[in-house]
């Protein structure tokens, strides 16, 4: 396993575009986490010119501990498309190249090349858990009110969800990938499935009362693991803990993408 | 001897297309053996199959007597036409990419390079590199494993003189190390030079296969050219030859009844012609080649 990782890191750290997408992804992650209060404070400076006295944008308890995990990981997963875009761009790349096919004949089996991509994914996914892991720590230290160990890591169990949604949606981004060959194409169709397939099925879903329509949108069904937290701060009930149904969903995605990519490679001529 | 490669009853169809028909060949140990065939006629399908990035429609083939993995190819070097590296990465970072693929240490990555003198742009990305350069990262690659095998797939195509010469030189090396090598060609002079053992494919069938050094053997053909007019009556009266063929001024005779060339210029000098050039051919590969696919031509029609 470290094997088939040496080599894929071999393969791409050196490459510019998965570089800057990787730098411009911890970049977001940084903003994201670090930039809530500044933004907040912002808001308020804004309100307060508008002479609305009354309203506090800084008092929204974002880090406070143990929300801060949900918030954080909630907000943090709209960014996973850029860690899709370079996984595409490492799949997709094996095949304009035709270097799966030199690895394949080099001495990889077809099952063990598509595992050294899935073991990429796996390290990118614990990777970003893990900087929003310390991301939190900081910020949470910073800004929240109360601080006690059982705090903290109260529901650290998000980031284990974070980091599994990531996995699952980078096998999907991987099956794409694997499917259409094209860097450009398959980015485009996976823009185009997320933003007009998915939500327009769903919003069909929600108008034709048929609610059942969003566990087969891969992608929905993953974002739905870790709950929007936010409208609770506008007094609503939220659910604020993962349930297993929802787990088991994502982790069906997750292994159906597997088998499909591992299917595709095995069953091509390359 | 023991085998190293056996094949038995290999198919590939694309749809329609039966691109390779029920193949079944053997190669031993220290063979050097010429896969030959025109354009299309299954060469690299089969190479292809036997390195498992094409998957047979049925058959099998057994590699060092048990069925082929991932680890098998580990011990195979290959160097296939068109060499494929990771462009934006040197030539050493796709070399170690391999000896982490073939698990073997990354030490050999600079010995390889240096022996096939790559050294001085072993840090410039692959995408520079000449295709002579990009053939040779492709041999270094190839030797990394120190591989019991050598699979060449058309391995001088695209290189100029002095890139053919380094790769014929390279494989008469590596045979003479006591390696099994396949190659296949359409370049028969190639063949001839440095295989042992040949085979003939055709339209994805095997129609013929043999030792190199038997090619020669056979019918004698003389070459005569002579200041007359009439020297192919005079030739075709001697009865000595069952076929006559005119290049030119110049006449290749089979020989027939084990009359030789001494015959042919006694005969001619009784006539009262002198010859001005007389020489005795063996049959080069490229001739046996021809009328293999000529004779399975005839045979069809």
């Amino acid at each position: 396993m470290m094997r088939l990782l040496r080599i894929e890191i071999q393969k791409l750290w050196p490459n510019r575009a998965f570089r800057w997408l990787s730098i411009l992804y911890m970049v977001a992650m940084v903003i994201i986490a670090m930039g809530v209060m500044p933004f907040l404070r912002y808001l308020k400076s804004r309100i307060e010119d508008f002479d609305m006295d009354g309203i506090d944008p800084t008092i929204i308890p974002f880090y406070e501990f143990p929300d801060i995990w949900q918030n954080l990981t909630a907000v943090a997963i709209w960014f996973k498309l850029l860690l899709g875009f370079s996984l595409i761009y490492s799949i997709t790349n094996e095949f304009s190249y035709r270097t799966i096919r030199q690895n394949v004949i080099d001495g990889m089996s077809k099952a063990e090349f598509v595992w050294s991509k899935v073991i990429l994914a796996a390290f990118l996914s614990l990777a970003s858990a893990a900087t929003l892991f310390v991301l939190g720590l900081i910020t949470g230290l910073m800004y929240s009110s109360e601080i006690s160990i059982g705090l903290m890591f109260e529901d650290v169990y998000f980031l284990v969800a974070f980091a599994l949604q990531l996995f699952a949606f980078l096998l999907f981004t991987l099956f794409v990938g694997t499917l259409i060959k094209k860097a450009i194409i398959a980015m485009g169709v996976l823009v185009f499935w997320i933003l007009a397939i998915e939500n327009g099925l769903y919003i069909y879903g929600q108008v034709q009362n048929l609610p059942w329509i969003e566990y087969f949108l891969p992608v929905k069904s993953i974002n739905a693991l870790i709950h929007n937290p936010f409208p609770k701060y506008i007094l609503m009930e939220i659910q604020d803990f993962v349930t297993f149904p929802e787990l088991a969903l994502v982790l069906g995605w997750g292994s159906l993408f597997f088998w499909a990519t591992n299917r595709l490679v095995v069953n091509r001529d390359l | 001897m023991d085998t190293v490669l056996k094949i038995n009853g290999l198919t590939k169809r694309y749809g329609k297309i039966t691109a390779l028909d029920n193949l079944d060949l053997e190669v031993k140990r220290g063979n050097v053996f010429g896969i030959l065939g025109p354009n299309g006629s299954g060469k690299t399908t089969t190479l292809g199959i036997l390195l498992e990035v094409i998957n047979q429609t049925s058959g099998e083939f057994e590699w060092f007597g048990a069925p082929s993995n991932q680890n098998t190819r580990k011990r195979i070097g290959a160097i296939l036409e068109h060499p494929i590296f990771y462009p934006y990465l040197t030539g050493v970072q796709n070399l170690r990419i391999v000896c982490d693929i073939k698990e073997v240490p990354y030490s050999r990555v600079e010995e390889c390079i240096k022996q096939v003198g790559l050294d001085e742009r072993k840090d410039s990305k692959f995408k520079t590199y000449s295709l002579g350069m990009k053939q040779r990262l492709s041999i270094a690659s190839a030797l990394l494993c120190d591989p019991e095998v050598m699979i060449l797939d058309e391995p001088t195509n695209g290189l100029d003189p002095q890139g053919i010469a380094e790769i014929r030189d390279l494989i008469i090396e590596i045979a003479n190390s006591g390696k099994t090598i396949i190659i296949a060609s359409h370049l028969l002079d190639e063949v001839q030079k440095v295989c042992t053992h040949f085979c003939v494919l055709q339209r994805g069938k095997l129609i013929h296969t043999g030792l190199v050094e038997d090619v020669g053997k056979g019918d004698m053909l003389v070459e005569v050219k002579a200041d007359t007019e009439d020297l192919q009556t005079v030739l075709e009266a001697s009865g000595m030859s069952s076929n006559i063929k005119r290049e030119l001024d110049k006449y290749t005779m089979t020989m027939v009844n084990g009359y030789s060339a001494a015959e042919i210029n006694k005969y001619l000098f009784e006539k009262g012609i002198t010859a001005k050039h007389l020489v005795v051919k063996t049959k080069s590969l490229e001739k046996q080649f021809l009328e293999i696919l000529a004779e399975q031509e005839g045979g069809k029609s």
